[in-house]
């Protein structure tokens, strides 16, 4: 049975729920996970299902896209704890894998019986759940108090074990990562579940007489330090080896490495279409969730590429026949970092903003693994491209590149309250951009729910905006 | 001078570190091994910060509050100022963000070289990879020749010096220990062994009350704060920081290829917090609790500084003693709130 889209707009929690009860049945049952196991099933809810019966209760303050791709790209995303559990019962080896952001989960997941996700991703679950869930309370008793960045609701979501899965294995990337997370890290390790460290060096620019390689993003880094990684690679894929009995061939990290790219790709593809074009032809929330579903898949990575190529159909169509969902005089901003209230991205555009770029920490999960030379080599080089572990000063450049490919007019650092990252960073960011390219920059906070500061967000969205509009 | 002097060893420190350093002077933060740049013939010392609360609230203005308070005071520090040239280890994430930022302050280039975290043979091999590269690439920019006999040389200097700051510390105050080790950062080899050699030990009683310190670097001016604690009847008999015991306990064999010495003695040797996994630091801290018959332990972070204060609760499990958490700034040294906290610590073993 057949399903069109009504006409491209963007529709409230209730209108949803509505709008839900006209697909039909067998549409909602098409869309299955977990395929050929005794846990197979079929994941399309309507939005009121996470927030009544998952106390998602931030979802009824939301508006969202009106695509059946976009119910499906939120299902799915919803569903992840659900699955997790769901790929435990049906025997699936459950690896938490830390902090890099993009790259581990393609090494794991070149093993068919793994499933690998980012515990980290539990830095949304307080806004989601609107703090019912008492996460950061928890945190604050662990001695993670409001000084560090909502990822500390992972800390207490491991203790809880209330949302996911208790991991089989953790492989936590550490080194150059934020001092919070890595004290986190440190914190889980103690609750008995087996890890694997490796370390996510700092990338410095190599000296002229060095021998120095070129990352798949244009940067040059010594030979060393990508024999360096490629190391560090080697060592997780013994960890998983040596406490899960898995063995991974480099056969298998090619193939995954390679389905990891056609994912990206269709990322790309996404944000070419999405930021390139006028009007804006999908939303910046599910937007941001599009980008996040490809550093680990969302913990399915057969099925992320389903979900993410019905989103690219349908900007694709809504493209081709000039349809947009924003007004066309939007300003359009480069957004750096992720917000930890994905409310903030709706007042944004209701205010007047549309994206036009983003550098949301994982950049480097956008690019093409090299596949014409060793697999393990390959995602060395990759992961060594993070613009969290160079200087602040290389990530400013990422998002000037942005800025420009996407015909920004302003940029937003949106700041992560308690992140150590984001207390210097954003002044060399800002910086950088206004000499080279002498755009206007806004730097924002946004706590998990920032429901109180919308008066205070609103007025300087206005006034930012306002200027952009001056400057046309 | 003696050992009881302490305000002729503070006035000593505080010139010091407030002289303007002369042209060309390289200072170098933790895990950065200062054997190798003065092996080169390079005027170099250790950064140290000044802990005041202008120099604090001047970092705050240029870096925004959540940065810690060491580094937002250590972004003014007198002894590294024009002329100056930072070289900084990854040993956190604030301190290799901080290096870039002040180089944007200071208008400069500073090198940042890779710490590895973890520890194994590969993260090994990387440290030494990255300390060979410095001093290729220190000598290439000061026009120096690497000269194996000279840094050998120099690591003797520096392997005698601390032999004997350790050796002190046994018939010193905390406040002197402390003070004798912030010159060892700020002096260079000769003039630390001269002053050594002329000072004259006297007789100290230790406070009654046996502490260890664990926590952020100390400034000079926080020698206030071991002063309280000696005033309320207590020392430090061991500190943890790094500058403090742990100042003293690198010995590179100066047998063999130097370089490689120097690198395997400061990965080796002591093992930090910030690592991970950070069993390594505990069990050092367990083996000096035990040796050193410590009664308590006051565990002091500096506002905003994850790796210290984020494993107050661990320490308070793994190490079974009293435990005495404080986030401090600089304008906290003296405050009555500290003030309390610690005399009633204290009290607590009498």
């Amino acid at each position: 049975m057949m399903w069109n889209d009504p006409k491209a707009g963007i529709i409230t929690f209730d209108q949803w729920n509505e709008q839900f009860k006209q697909i039909p049945q067998t549409i909602k049952d098409s869309y299955r996970v977990l395929l050929g196991t005794t846990q197979e099933y079929s994941y399309l809810n309507e939005p009121r299902c996470f927030a009544d019966l998952d106390g998602d209760e931030r979802l009824k303050t939301l508006k969202y896209d009106n695509s059946l791709a976009s119910i499906r790209l939120w299902s799915f995303l919803l569903s992840e704890n659900t699955r997790l559990w769901k790929a435990r019962k049906a025997g699936k080896k459950i690896v938490g894998t830390m902090k890099d952001l993009g790259t581990m989960p393609v090494l794991a997941y070149a093993h068919p019986e793994i499933v690998a996700f980012y515990p980290d991703g539990a830095w949304w679950i307080p806004c989601i759940m609107q703090m019912s869930e008492g996460l950061l309370r928890v945190a604050d008793s662990l001695g993670f108090g409001e000084e560090v960045c909502p990822s500390r609701a992972a800390l207490s979501a491991f203790l809880t074990g209330n949302h996911f899965p208790r991991p089989d294995l953790l492989i936590g990337g550490v080194g150059s990562c934020c001092d919070d997370f890595s004290a986190l890290m440190q914190r889980v390790e103690d609750t008995g579940i087996p890890t694997v460290w490796w370390e996510l060096p700092y990338r410095r620019n190599p000296s002229s007489w060095e021998e120095s390689v070129t990352l798949p993003n244009g940067y040059k880094v010594s030979k060393n330090l990508i024999d360096y990684m490629e190391q560090e690679f080697e060592n997780a894929r013994y960890g998983i080896k040596d406490k899960l009995g898995l063995t991974i061939t480099d056969d298998m990290v090619s193939e995954s490495i390679k389905k990891a790219n056609k994912l990206r790709v269709v990322v790309q593809k996404i944000r070419d279409l999405a930021f390139g074009t006028n009007p804006t032809p999908f939303p910046s929330l599910e937007l941001q969730v599009c980008e996040m579903i490809v550093i680990h898949f969302c913990s399915d990575l057969y099925e992320s590429l389903s979900v993410l190529e019905h989103v690219l159909e349908t900007i694709e169509f809504r493209v081709r026949n000039g349809i947009g969902v924003l007004p066309d005089d939007n300003c359009r901003v480069v957004w750096v970092n992720p917000v930890a209230d994905l409310r903030i991205m709706n007042v944004f555009e209701d205010l007047g903003g549309t994206l036009a770029g983003t550098e949301y920490l994982f950049r480097h999960a956008l690019l093409q693994i090299p596949e014409d030379e060793p697999p393990m080599r390959a995602l060395a080089k990759t992961a060594l491209c993070d613009p969290m572990i160079g200087p602040a000063s290389q990530r400013a450049d990422v998002v000037i590149e942005d800025a420009k490919k996407y015909k920004a007019e302003g940029v937003i650092i949106s700041g992560i309250p308690g992140a150590s990252h984001c207390a210097t960073e954003g002044a060399i960011i800002k910086d950088k951009v206004q000499k080279e390219l002498g755009l206007p920059v806004l730097e924002i906070t946004v706590p998990p729910v920032s429901d109180s500061n919308f008066g205070q967000m609103a007025t300087r969205f206005e006034a930012f905006f306002e200027v952009i509009r001056r400057r046309r | 001078m003696n050992t009881n002097d302490i305000e002729l060893l503070r006035q000593l420190a505080l010139q010091r570190r407030d002289s303007p350093p002369k042209e060309g002077t390289v200072v170098v933060g933790s895990y950065v091994p200062r054997e190798i740049v003065e092996g080169l013939g390079i005027q170099c010392i250790r950064l140290l910060a000044k802990g005041t609360q202008s120099e604090e609230s001047y970092g705050t203005r240029k870096l925004g509050h959540e940065v810690c308070s060491w580094c937002k005071a250590m972004l003014s520090a007198p002894h590294f100022g024009a002329g100056s040239f930072l070289i900084g280890a990854t040993t956190c994430d604030q301190f290799r963000r901080f290096i870039e930022a002040k180089g944007r302050h200071d208008k400069t280039n500073p090198i940042t070289i890779n710490i590895p975290s973890t520890r194994n043979p590969n993260s090994q091999t990387r440290y030494v990879s990255e300390i060979r590269w410095l001093a290729d690439e220190l000598a290439r920019m000061f026009g120096k020749k690497i000269d194996n006999e000279r840094i050998r040389e120099i690591c003797i200097k520096r392997n005698n010096i601390r032999k004997k700051l350790k050796e002190i510390h046994k018939n010193v105050s905390s406040q002197a220990f402390l003070l004798l080790n912030q010159l060892e950062y700020i002096m260079d080899a000769d003039e630390m062994t001269d002053l050594l050699d002329n000072l004259e030990i006297l007789a100290y009683t230790p406070k009654k009350i046996r502490l260890m310190h664990c926590g952020s670097p100390m400034t000079i001016e926080e020698n206030d704060f071991l002063q309280m604690i000696e005033n309320f009847g207590a020392e430090i008999i061991y500190d943890a920081s790094s500058t403090g015991d742990r100042n003293c306990e690198i010995t590179i064999d100066t047998e063999g290829d130097i370089i490689e010495n120097i690198t395997r003695e400061y990965f080796d040797a002591t093992p930090a917090i910030w690592m991970r996994p950070n069993n390594g630091f505990y069990e050092k801290i367990k083996q000096k609790i035990t040796e050193n018959n410590v009664h308590g332990i006051i565990w002091r972070s500096m506002r905003f500084c994850d790796v210290w204060n984020l494993e107050a609760q661990r320490a308070k499990t793994f190490l079974g003693l009293p435990l005495l958490q404080l986030d401090m700034n600089y304008s906290d040294i003296g405050s009555g709130r500290i003030a309390t906290r610690v005399e009633a610590f204290v009290e607590t073993f009498k």
